[in-house]
């Protein structure tokens, strides 16, 4: 459950604008975050595919930003690739939520319409 | 004039007028001064500009180039230094730097790629996206 206000606006906006699911997870990602990431993207079941998970891992200092098949379509890598610098910048000044706020606000920007 | 009396129902009013005598001459005075000090300054025949003595072409160019380029070049330098010393860790992040990505690669087995090469990975399995660290 998203306790942060900023963060629930942001995915709110976020699922409006493109209609894609949106998921965050933040949490111990393990020894293999990427992998973590995609089990937990995976997990979402049917709507995986359409979904759109950022996973942070704030121990670790790691982000992974998992796109679905279909929403892959509408949200390339070099999209999700400048989002994680972003929310990496906002995350090293100790700014968690509005990294995240910030990093699903930029993958809005640069989806394509449905 | 007997019999006729003025009275001042406001004393204000007299107050006013020697104050505004006092400011008028505190005015005058001041801006006198300056004019007077002045005065010697004119007396001189100072024609407004002094081209002095005539520099050289190298003295030119070293002032009109030289400088500007060094400065240039200094504050380059500072720029550049820290991204020297300390890496573009952002850039190796994404991959958008071939030498961070190569020395990445050959740093680390394939599944700790981070970037470019872990974003071809996943996309043989349909999905996407990128990773991130800071």
């Amino acid at each position: 459950m998203i306790e942060s206000a900023q963060i629930q606006r942001a995915i709110k906006i976020a699922e409006k604008r493109t209609g894609l699911n949106w998921s965050v997870f933040v949490g111990d990602l393990g020894a293999e975050p990427r992998a973590e990431a995609l089990n937990r993207h995976g997990a979402l079941g049917p709507a995986a595919s359409e979904s759109v998970l950022l996973a942070v891992d704030p121990a670790a200092h790691r982000l992974e930003i998992v796109t679905g098949t279909r929403a892959r379509r509408r949200l390339d890598d070099r999209s999700c690739a400048l989002a994680a610098a972003s929310m990496a910048g906002t995350f090293a000044v100790r700014d968690l939520d509005g990294g995240i706020a910030r990093g699903i606000l930029a993958l809005v920007e640069h989806a394509r319409r449905g | 004039m007997a019999g006729t009396r003025v009275e001042y129902r406001c004393a204000v009013t007299i107050r006013s007028a020697k104050r505004a005598a006092v400011r008028a001459g505190t005015v005058a005075a001041l801006t006198a001064v300056p004019l007077l000090a002045a005065g010697s300054a004119f007396a001189t025949d100072f024609q407004g500009e002094d081209a002095g003595p005539r520099l050289s072409v190298l003295t030119t160019i070293g002032i009109f180039v030289g400088i500007p380029v060094g400065l240039f070049l200094v504050i380059t330098f500072l720029v550049m230094l820290p991204g020297w010393v300390k890496g573009d860790s952002n850039r190796a992040e994404i991959g958008w730097d071939a030498k961070s990505a190569a020395k990445t690669e050959a740093a680390a087995p394939a599944e700790e790629k981070t970037g470019t090469e872990a974003k071809a990975g996943a996309a043989s399995s349909g999905t996407g996206g990128a990773s991130g660290s800071w």
